[in-house]
């Protein structure tokens, strides 16, 4: 080769034509997908070794799991048993329909990538409302790292997989799509945001009042249509189908509302419980010291679906609804996020003082979040790794198979399988794995003795595998548990 | 005056948008030809005046493999199953060497530019993307002695080994985004040079090249293929021999390190692209 001609070449890209690839290659835009990405390589790399180290929060990634499978290979009423109704009732999350070939063709490695991602996204779509709203470009930058760093988004992140992890970039676009008045994205939005939860028509209901306030009349009515459509068509039709009747536990939580509407002084029941203040700290505290910056400002509506979302939380007063750290708080984060950056409309840099003393605030809580994780969800560990790689590699493909939570979500791509504290009626040829060195909560101690009891019966069931305390046996015969509370 | 707005806004606001994707196409395109033609420059000057020429491509790999071969394999024993430790070595290092010595090569062919910079505009970004596609040729030298060695050793390998062209347009765009940031942090700070060998050293040893994690206890597995290049080195290894990915999670989780190192370097590069023309 010439390097003359080489060097011709190179004159040609001197010609005033040569411009930059587009809107992609803008740096901010670039920094934007570098930071969404980080976090989702930071992420999904922590829960693929969470897998690996046989680490589960809960029974979710199991049911869920099972439950793609199920659509899969079984069809979209196949009925899970982990709940005895198709997984799509499970949350009403009919977003796992789509999810579901991802899965055929990923297995577990991509649906944790995709929740990690879909988390990550919520920096990308603050960045593009921020910039929609007119919030100083490091403000917003500032915003999104705080985001990515909340407890609450990592706490769910981490908690095993749950579909709702979607709805986070899915309604942070709605709330772009509104801001720059793109009615066909907002239109489609709408519909995306009611497949991913059934507890999404109320934070709809409170967006819809905001785009009334903000005096958006024919926004705010769609709104508040597709809100009440979305709860019709859950709570009348598709869930009573897909459940037989049974009254879904998300669609319940609206029940506290006609608590309210019939004895008012309820609406502050939940104040005399330390624990509810605790949640409150956890989900607040960091835009808190954001609101502090903004001032009055940031009392402003797009609080309302917060405070109505969080409301049905702290009334329900359940572990599971008052936990800052699961998927049940996570659908608020996107509102949480908005009310602060309209807050921070047309605030300057304060000084490096501020902003120091902001990222001190955030940090204490990513702290304390981290030092808490890392006792309750990463020190309790099964020890013998290669052990239950052995155990689960001998049960057959198909297989009914009874096996802890952190066992299951390894099992999960067949049609039968149970935790032992919710399996009874246990047919002929059901696999049973046992490891009561960990116990995590899900499966307590009372439930390995019952089966310790039940399987030591000769005649019951064959040891196929017994070492370090890992045992699995085969059912020779049907058998009945009696029902075990978790 | 015409001129001068020509030259200060380049693009006519009166351009449609169809013509705007068609001129992007051809500046793509010629991008694309710029980066070959650089490529081969860099491939021809590295091996033009030496007596052995592009054997050196084939005789570096050999002896490399040959010295870790005797080490691990015969001093330390190293286990690696049913594939024999040189084949499995070889592996290893023929997908390692491509990651590493385009980084290593990519880390200073901006600064080591200068005069070509200072002469004409051309995308800076041209400059590491060549650097790294230039080792393509050595990678395919070194396919050419890991068929070899697989041949003499006759270990049966899988259709699935097939899939490691896919893997590999992976590996490139995680050495480009690696690429990138060192080579526009090296015109800031001259130490990367040095850096980058050292990082590069520490990376192998803690990447699965010339031993195998299936011998390792759980934890120290998880930790060592959390890295992207264990993930992606062991995924090949498994896809050549075994006929599938025995730790498909942590593959994708290599995938999502690939898409952010690429996005990452190529957004610092972006920011530091600027400062080249004042520091050099």
């Amino acid at each position: 080769m010439d390097p003359q001609r080489t060097l011709t070449d190179i004159d040609r890209f001197s010609q005033p034509d040569a411009e930059p690839l587009g809107s992609l290659l803008r740096p901010d835009r670039l920094s934007a997908w570098a930071w969404t990405l980080g976090y989702t390589a930071v992420l999904s790399t922590l829960s693929v070794l969470r897998y690996h180290l046989w680490l589960a929060a809960g029974d979710d990634l199991g049911l869920f799991r099972q439950g793609l499978w199920l659509i899969m290979h079984r069809g979209l009423l196949a009925a899970s048993t982990y709940t005895g109704h198709p997984i799509l009732a499970a949350a009403a999350s009919y977003i796992l329909v789509l999810l579901a070939p991802l899965y055929q063709v990923g297995g577990v490695g991509l649906l944790l990538v995709l929740q990690a991602f879909a988390f990550g996204l919520g920096y990308f779509f603050i960045r593009r409302i921020a910039e929609q709203i007119g919030v100083q470009d490091r403000w917003a930058h500032l915003v999104g790292v705080i985001y990515l760093l909340y407890p609450t988004v990592l706490g769910a992140n981490l908690f095993d997989f749950h579909p709702d992890a979607f709805g986070i970039p899915i309604l942070l676009a709605l709330i772009w799509a509104a801001l720059s008045e793109n009615w066909l994205a907002y239109g489609i939005l709408l519909v995306a945001s009611l497949l991913v939860k059934d507890t999404v028509p109320i934070l709809l209901l409170g967006t819809g009042v905001v785009l009334l306030v903000q005096r958006r009349i024919g926004w705010g009515v769609a709104t508040l249509v597709a809100a009440a459509l979305g709860y019709a068509v859950d709570a009348y039709w598709l869930l009573p189908a897909l459940t037989h009747g049974a009254l879904n536990p998300g669609v319940a939580l609206y029940g506290q509302y006609g608590t309210i509407l019939a004895h008012p002084q309820h609406l502050l029941a939940w104040v005399r419980s330390l624990h509810n203040w605790e949640y409150l700290v956890w989900i607040l505290g960091p835009v808190a010291a954001l609101a502090v910056v903004a001032g009055k400002k940031s009392i402003n509506p797009w609080w309302i679906p917060v405070l109505l979302f969080l409301e049905v939380n702290l009334l329900s007063s359940t572990p599971a609804t008052t936990s800052p750290f699961n998927e049940m708080s996570v659908l608020v984060i996107p509102f949480l996020f908005v009310a602060a950056l309209v807050g921070l409309k047309g605030s300057r840099t304060q000084g490096r003082r501020l902003t120091s003393g902001l990222s001190v605030i955030v940090m204490a809580f990513f702290l304390v979040f981290a030092w808490h994780d890392y006792h309750v969800n990463w020190t309790v560990r099964p020890p013998n790794a290669t052990q239950l790689s052995q155990a689960v590699a001998l049960i057959p493909k198909d297989a009914p198979v009874v096996a802890p939570n952190f066992v299951a979500a390894h099992l999960a791509d067949r049609a039968k399988e149970w935790l032992p504290a919710g399996a009874q009626a246990l047919p002929a040829g059901t696999y049973v794995i046992l490891d009561p060195v960990v116990t995590t909560g899900v499966t307590p101690p009372s439930v390995y003795t019952e089966y310790s009891r039940v399987l030591g019966n000769k005649g019951t069931a064959a040891s196929v595998y017994s070492q370090s305390q890992v045992s699995v046996y085969r059912l020779l015969r049907p058998v009945t548990l009696p029902a075990a509370q978790p | 005056m015409a001129a001068l707005e020509h030259q200060l806004n380049p693009t006519p606001r009166t351009e449609s948008r169809g013509q705007r994707a068609v001129r992007r196409v051809q500046s793509i395109l010629l991008w694309m030809q710029l980066t070959r033609n650089l490529a081969v420059r860099d491939v021809e000057t590295r091996y033009k005046h030496s007596l052995l020429g592009l054997y050196w491509a084939i005789i570096n790999p050999l002896v490399t493999a040959a010295i870790f071969s005797f080490l691990f394999g015969v001093v330390f024993h190293a286990v690696t199953g049913s594939i024999p430790y040189v084949v499995f070595l070889v592996t290893g290092l023929t997908f390692w060497n491509f990651f590493a010595n385009g980084v290593m090569s990519a880390t200073g062919c901006i600064a080591g530019s200068a005069g070509l910079l200072a002469k004409i505009y051309f995308p800076r970004v041209v400059l590491p993307t060549a650097s790294v596609f230039a080792r393509m040729i050595d990678l395919l030298f070194s396919l050419i002695v890991l068929v070899a060695v697989i041949l003499i050793y006759r270990v049966p390998i899988h259709w699935s080994a097939l899939w490691v062209i896919p893997l590999l347009g992976v590996q490139v765009i995680f050495t480009l985004g690696i690429a990138y940031l060192f080579a526009s942090l090296n015109v800031l700070y001259r130490d990367m040079t040095q850096l980058v060998g050292l990082l590069l050293m520490v990376w192998m040893y803690m990447s699965p090249v010339m031993y195998a994690t299936t011998t390792l206890n759980g934890t120290l597995q998880g930790i060592l293929l959390m890295n992207p290049m264990g993930g992606m080195l062991q995924a090949m290894r498994d896809l050549i021999f075994v006929g599938h990915v025995t730790d498909m999670p942590f593959l994708w989780s290599a995938f999502a390190w690939s898409a952010f190192a690429f996005l990452a370097g190529l957004s610092v590069f972006k920011r530091i692209e600027p400062l080249f023309a004042e520091v050099m």
